[in-house]
């Protein structure tokens, strides 16, 4: 809350000083007033429909149109339209987006703005649609977007790390992992916009956002059958441990708070999300045991083999099959991930199973981790485990753990 | 006629059709621009665009070569259109398990799907786009018309093909891709328009500036492609891992899953219905991880107290699987896959035409696979007996054209009575 305030505040109090060092109002009121209109609506229309990811952050599609807006139209008009629009379509979908973040973001994006603007100087559609190519201006309109997307995507996960207390530095990497290429494409599109508006106007506007929009629902696409997968996977493993009535629910919470340390430890995306996956099925090998005693248990990793949706679980799963004595060389997140599923196992059989767990695994696991990690890693733990006693161990519905 | 006899002159018409077209280019004299760089780079683009299309399951593949079309035509003008498109049919025509009608076809069909609309474009009075062209505002009816008439045309062509070839309902094509293909593909039509003015006032080095967010889109809609393909894979390994506590249903439902979509096939189901129905089939019985093992495992005969609780399993799988979304549509035919004709089965106690279809051909490929199985308390039916008995049991219990389908299906269990050489 600090931080999204001090940001807002910083933003708020900017704003003003930049807004009148630009030219005349109203000679550029007549001149780019509906053009300026034209940007709200688009920032509005891919506002409402932005894509939300599983842990509360957003694909924002807007960042394109708010650049240009800010590139190609006086402050004083662009800034308080594009802002009306965002704050319209936050109060129609608000999705839990608290008020500081709101005006944190709001305010965040008329600064970006306000910037564009001095940056690539005043006249920007004049100068764009003189006859003779301009390198030089293409370059800095290039050099300009590029600064705005990544500054904007920064400040975007500084809120996200505050948030979620996950390290700044991890959810970058993570962030980078998960949309980079989104962030190239933003990139891209937000420097066609400015190109293609002075020439083609309102209709330049149109088939930007019409790019925007197709990114985005293949992205919307990609994350429906992702949380459907997610919603499916995480029935089939509840059913799994329903023969097993004193162990019922033992692997989700197990993955929850598995997630929940992941994610504090520096895990993120896909990584995070394998990890936690892990936790959900580390039983699976002894649940799906038959009765007969004719088939013995068998490894997690060997019944998911065949699970591509899984893939990315399978080698931590390995470490724990193996009890961390494998040969081969482990990677370090991977052997965190099957670390922090051995360790919060065992907190869950002492305190909502009421048994003692299997000793060894977490100490043979911990013993093939680098001091240092192992160090971090039970720092985190305390810290999880602390919270989770003060909160009640069962959390959030996992859906909202997995990123 | 038959449906299959359409296939040639289906082809032809198309081939003759594209041949037209190409005539009326030369003849009609449209608008052309010779520009060696600018054409090596879009018909480049299209040829890697082809051959980095995305193959959606009933829908044939999706590329993002039609911007590039779009573009060729509002720069070079329909004649490049039209080798454009006959660069596109390069990767068809390399399938190694295409025949002639086929690649005829696509190269007739994407020729059409590129020329038709250039040539209304410029009858609507667009222009070639110049480097100061603001010319959208004058032309927009015609741009509109391009784009759209593009999109359209080819799903024209591609529905027919679809419906002759494998039998695909047009209308379900239609309906499939309304919802969000069409629109994707018209907004990429006005991009392709966007790529011609950059491309034509700041350069070739303009149209990288479009490379990214089209990869990007391209990317994620394959990795979802992918992800759903590979969807039954993960319920059937999960449920197998479920059914695995139990030597006498291990594989149950996967067999069940075989014929149900077998029967579903016969029926003259549509595919996206037929995923659904193997999805219910892998799933018919996850309720009976809510029955005490005691009960299911029992080797004599049950209680009335545990045929009970048995009969609450199709309650209970309804109740896990209400609470997800994806699958919340196969709750009626998992609550009914119990449910007889006669209305003297278990479940809500329905009859007749009340149950479902799916429900219908579930309980049939349920009873089979019960039947050919080994159970605590009688060895398993052979093929011919396990048939007899669905067939005595038509009218009453199962429905009699979904036992027909099964059997005109001939996809048969191997049991393991015929496995042993002996009979029951």
């Amino acid at each position: 809350m600090t931080v999204q305030a001090l940001l807002a505040v910083a933003s708020i109090v900017s704003v003003p000083f930049l807004i009148p060092s630009a030219p005349s109002l109203t000679a550029e009121l007549f001149r780019y007033g509906w053009l300026g209109v034209a940007f709200g609506m688009a920032a509005l229309v891919l506002a409402l429909f932005s894509v939300w990811l599983p842990r509360g952050d957003v694909v924002d599609t807007t960042v394109a149109v708010a650049f240009a807006a800010g590139a190609l139209v006086l402050p004083a008009l662009s800034v308080p339209i594009v802002g009306v629009a965002l704050v319209v379509a936050a109060v129609a979908r608000p999705r839990g987006r608290d008020l500081w973040a709101l005006i944190e973001y709001v305010s965040r994006r008329g600064l970006l703005m306000a910037l564009a603007f001095l940056a690539l100087g005043p006249d920007l559609p004049g100068k764009l649609v003189a006859t003779a190519p301009n390198w030089e201006l293409y370059a800095a309109v290039g050099v300009a977007g590029a600064a705005f997307v990544v500054v904007d995507a920064l400040l975007d996960q500084l809120h996200a790390s505050v948030r979620s207390q996950a390290p700044y530095v991890a959810l970058v990497q993570g962030n980078a992992r998960l949309q980079g290429w989104m962030i190239a494409a933003e990139m891209s599109v937000a420097v066609l916009t400015v190109l293609v508006s002075p020439t083609m106007g309102y209709w330049g506007l149109a088939i930007s956002v019409a790019l925007l929009l197709v990114m985005r629902q293949s992205f919307a696409l990609l994350l429906e059958v992702r949380s459907s997968y997610t919603a499916t996977v995480e029935v089939l493993a509840r059913s799994l441990e329903a023969y097993d009535p004193e162990r019922r629910g033992h692997a989700e919470r197990v993955a929850r708070m598995v997630g929940e340390a992941g994610r504090r430890y520096g895990l993120q995306g896909k990584r995070l999300e394998d990890v936690t996956y892990a936790a959900l099925f580390h039983d699976v090998g002894r649940l799906g045991a038959d009765d007969s005693g004719e088939d013995a248990e068998r490894d997690s990793s060997e019944v998911l083999a065949e699970v591509k949706f899984l893939g990315g679980a399978l080698p931590v799963l390995r470490i724990l099959d193996t009890e961390g004595e494998s040969e081969e060389s482990l990677d370090e997140r991977d052997l965190v991930g099957a670390y922090l599923i051995a360790r919060f196992d065992d907190l869950d059989t002492v305190v909502n199973i009421g048994r003692t767990p299997e000793a060894g695994l977490a100490v043979a696991i911990g013993a093939r981790l680098y001091a240092n990690t192992r160090r971090t890693v039970d720092r985190t733990i305390r810290q999880v485990e602390n919270d989770l006693r003060e909160r009640g161990v069962v959390g959030e519905p996992l859906q909202d753990v997995i990123a | 006629m038959k449906r299959r006899d359409l296939r040639f002159p289906f082809v032809v018409a198309v081939v003759v059709g594209a041949a037209a077209a190409l005539t009326l280019i030369a003849w009609l004299r449209f608008p052309v621009r010779s520009d060696p760089v600018i054409t090596a780079l879009l018909l480049g683009a299209v040829v890697v665009s082809e051959f980095a299309a995305v193959f959606v399951p009933g829908m044939g593949g999706i590329s993002l070569s039609y911007p590039l079309s779009v573009a060729v035509t509002v720069l070079l003008g329909p004649g490049y259109a039209a080798l454009a498109a006959t660069v596109a049919a390069i990767p068809m025509w390399l399938e190694k398990d295409s025949n002639w009608g086929r690649r005829l076809f696509n190269v007739g069909q994407v020729v059409l799907s590129a020329v038709v609309p250039g040539m209304l474009y410029f009858v609507l009075g667009g222009t070639l786009i110049g480097p100061a062209s603001v010319l959208i505002a004058r032309s927009w009816l015609a741009i509109a018309a391009l784009a759209v008439s593009g999109v359209l045309l080819n799903a024209l062509l591609v529905s027919i093909a679809l419906n002759i070839l494998l039998g695909t309902p047009i209308r379900r094509f239609w309906s499939q891709s309304l919802s969000w293909m069409f629109p994707a593909q018209i907004a990429l039509g006005f991009v392709g328009v966007a790529i011609a003015q950059i491309v034509v006032r700041i350069g070739v080095w303009g149209f990288a500036l479009f490379i990214v967010p089209l990869i990007v889109a391209r990317q994620t809609y394959q990795r979802s492609v992918q992800l759903r393909e590979a969807y039954a894979d993960t319920i059937s390994s999960l449920v197998a891992a479920i059914e695995a506590k139990d030597v006498y249903t291990k594989g149950h439902s996967v067999r069940v899953a075989k014929y149900a979509v077998s029967i579903a096939k016969a029926l003259g189901v549509d595919d996206p219905a037929i995923e659904r129905l193997e999805y219910a089939a892998l799933l018919h019985d996850i309720g009976k991880v809510g029955v005490s093992r005691r009960v299911l495992a029992k080797p004599s005969s049950l209680s009335n107290d545990e045929y009970a609780e048995i009969k609450r399993h199709p309650d209970i799988g309804a109740h896990i699987l209400a609470d997800v979304p994806y699958l919340a549509d196969l709750v009626p035919s998992i609550e009914a896959h119990h449910e007889r004709l006669d209305g003297s089965g278990y479940g809500h106690g329905v009859s007749g035409a009340a149950i479902p279809l799916e429900a219908r051909v579930l309980a049939v490929a349920d009873a089979y696979d019960a039947m050919t199985s080994s159970r605590p308390y009688r060895s398993a039916l052979t093929h011919e007996a396990a048939l007899r008995e669905l067939k005595d049991c038509c009218g009453t219990q199962f429905d009699a054209s979904v036992v027909q389908a099964f059997e005109a299906a001939g996809v048969f269990a191997v049991s393991e009575a015929e496995e042993a050489g002996s009979t029951p």
